[in-house]
Formats: structure tokens, C-alpha cells, sequence
């Protein structure tokens, strides 16, 4: 080849392949949803281990209303994508639902061993449901608050949640 | 000889008239410019949550000291029922007055009522409200702003900087 064509043809090459990783990245039909869906779930952990943390009980079982939006918004953005990823996903996020309910419940009786017991068990279930979507959608490492987050006030090191896979290799919807 | 004192008297007491004649329109002048220069004037500021999430946008806002200020707060969420003010407060005050605040309860807005500390404070809003507030500009200096729903102020806080 002319050392003259090399150079357009190289450009055009990194061009194509770096429009092909963004395709792969915005494969989720809904990506904006998700990333506010994600960040609600995200944000409902740190907040109600705020609440906790000061023995603000009566206003944990409202941040029920919150984990439902959230939950509900995730369902609708996972609507179009294939059935397998709603069923594996879809149970994910009502068990983070589940969870808050429970949190929600041992709030309203003041029972602080099952408060924390059932925060934790809020945090997993959400950070199980954040790392079914890609990287580019989960919240912020600075926006991951509380139990099993890696922001300010998460007990995380700063990187991924353990068992998240290596970064730059999310899981994708099948 | 003796016209010479008169036509002199007659120059002299019509500069006198003409002095403050010519001179009170810029007296007049410059009492308004100084008085403009003292008093600033009304400053609208506006400021909303970022959509659903627990931060302010923007963070930082600014004024002049003795200014009129209205502030307008949005509330930009549209899907988590959850509530959302804006509380000016003394510098270093932002935990004492939200740990008062949660106190006060509800029913006063998560605001502890008659503290000094509190500068200006709106009103509690829901998704897609708005609630003004219109105060007048501290000294000079770096004011915290927060929300004072228990556990938002950690996250939903920024700085009101008061120039002179």
C-alpha cells in the first residue's frame, strides 16, 4: 500500500472500530433510564444508611416509595430488551424491593440488630442488581454511598464490588 | 465712580445665585450615584435539585452583601415522591442546624424555627415545585446552603459566596 493511503486507511480503521465499542456500549435500548433507575436504587443504600447511622428511624420505611420508583423505572427500561436478560435481571430488582421492605419493617419496630442485618442485605441485593449492567451505567464510584458502595461513607476500597469481573468486561444482556 | 462698587455688588450676587443653581443638579447627581453604590440592587438566584438525585445544581452561587435576594428553588425530580428545601445557614452551622432540624420535625419543615443561624429558608417541595424565598445578603463571606430532609444534607449541599 502507498504510504500515502496508509494514513486515511488507518484512520478510518480507528474510526469504524471506535464506533463499533460505542455501539456495543449503547446496546441497552434504554441506557438513560437505567443509569437514573441504577442511581436511585444506589442512592436510597447510602441514604437510609445515613438515617440509620443517626437513629433517624421513622424516615426509613418512606424511603420504601423511593426503591419503588426506582424499581419501577428499571423494569420499564429493561422492557425491550430480550427475555432472558428480564429474567434474570427483572427478580434482581424486585428482591432489592423485597429487601427494602424488610429494612423498612425492622425501622418501624426500632430493632437495631435486624436494622442492620436488613441494610446490608439492601445494599447487596442493589449492588447485585447494578452489576448486571454495564460499566458506563452504574453509578459513580463517588456516587456509591453506604454498605458494599466505594464513595464517601461506603465500606468499599474504591474499586469494584468483589465479583464484579474484571473491569472493561461488564456483564451484557444476552 | 461710584456706579463702579454697584456693577460689581450686581456681578457678585448673581454668581451667588447661579452657584447653587448650577451646582445642585450636581449635587443631586452625585448623592444618587453614591446612594446606587451603597444599596444593590434585587438579584434573582436560581437554583434546583439534579432531577431525581440527592445535589443541588448548581453548587456555588453568588451575591453582593445587603443585596435583595430571591431565590427560587426547583424541584427537578420527576420520579421519586421524595422532598426537597434549600436553608442558608451560618458558616460551620450545617450539621447543628439539620440535626435540629430533624428535631423540629416535619411539620416545621425540618427547619428549627427562630434560630439566628438560619439565614433564609424555603419551603418543603415535591417533585416538579417550586418554592421562592427572598432575603437580604449577609456580610461578605462563604455561607453553606444544604437540605435539611434528614440524611439529603450530606450529599445535597453547596456555598453561597457574599462578595462585598
Amino acid at each position: 500500500m502507498k504510504r500515502g493511503l496508509m494514513i486515511p486507511a488507518l484512520i478510518t480503521a480507528g474510526a469504524l472500530l471506535f464506533g463499533a465499542v460505542a455501539a456495543a456500549q449503547t446496546a441497552l435500548k434504554s441506557p438513560q433510564s437505567i443509569k437514573t433507575g441504577l442511581r436511585i436504587l444506589n442512592q436510597v443504600v447510602g441514604h437510609t444508611g445515613r438515617l440509620i447511622d443517626a437513629k433517624n428511624y421513622d424516615i426509613v420505611p418512606r424511603e420504601q416509595q423511593e426503591l419503588d420508583a426506582g424499581a419501577a423505572l428499571l423494569h420499564e427500561a429493561i422492557a425491550g430488551e430480550p427475555a432472558s436478560f428480564k429474567a434474570k435481571v427483572g427478580p434482581l430488582i424486585d428482591e432489592a424491593v423485597r429487601a427494602g421492605g424488610a429494612m423498612g419493617a425492622a425501622a418501624k419496630a426500632h430493632d437495631d440488630a435486624k436494622l442492620a442485618t436488613t441494610h446490608d442485605g439492601l445494599a447487596a441485593a442493589v449492588k447485585s442488581v447494578i452489576e448486571q449492567f454495564p460499566e458506563d451505567l452504574r453509578p459513580k464510584p463517588g456516587g456509591m454511598m453506604g454498605p458494599g458502595g466505594m464513595g464517601p461513607g461506603g465500606m468499599g476500597p474504591g474499586g469494584p464490588p468483589p465479583g464484579a469481573g474484571p473491569p472493561g468486561s461488564p456483564p451484557r444482556p444476552q | 465712580m461710584s456706579a463702579q462698587p454697584d456693577v460689581r455688588h450686581l456681578r457678585l450676587r448673581r454668581q451667588l445665585i447661579l452657584l447653587p443653581v448650577l451646582a445642585a443638579p450636581l449635587l443631586l447627581w452625585g448623592c444618587r450615584k453614591r446612594e446606587a453604590a451603597v444599596i444593590p440592587k434585587t438579584v434573582e438566584l436560581h437554583i434546583q435539585t439534579d432531577g431525581d438525585f440527592l445535589a443541588f445544581v448548581p453548587t456555588e452561587l453568588t451575591c453582593r452583601a445587603g443585596a435583595h435576594v430571591r431565590l427560587v428553588f426547583h424541584h427537578a425530580g420527576e420520579h421519586v415522591p421524595q422532598q426537597h428545601n434549600w436553608v442558608l445557614v451560618m458558616p460551620g452551622a450545617v450539621d447543628e442546624i439539620e440535626k435540629a432540624g430533624t428535631l423540629a420535625g416535619e411539620g416545621k419543615g425540618w427547619v428549627p424555627p427562630h434560630d439566628a443561624r438560619v439565614l433564609a429558608a424555603t419551603s418543603l417541595c415535591g417533585p416538579g415545585g417550586t418554592a421562592v424565598v427572598e432575603f437580604v445578603a449577609p456580610p461578605p463571606g462563604d455561607y453553606p446552603f444544604f437540605c435539611s430532609f434528614p440524611g439529603h444534607g450530606a450529599e445535597m449541599r453547596g456555598v453561597l459566596h457574599v462578595t462585598p
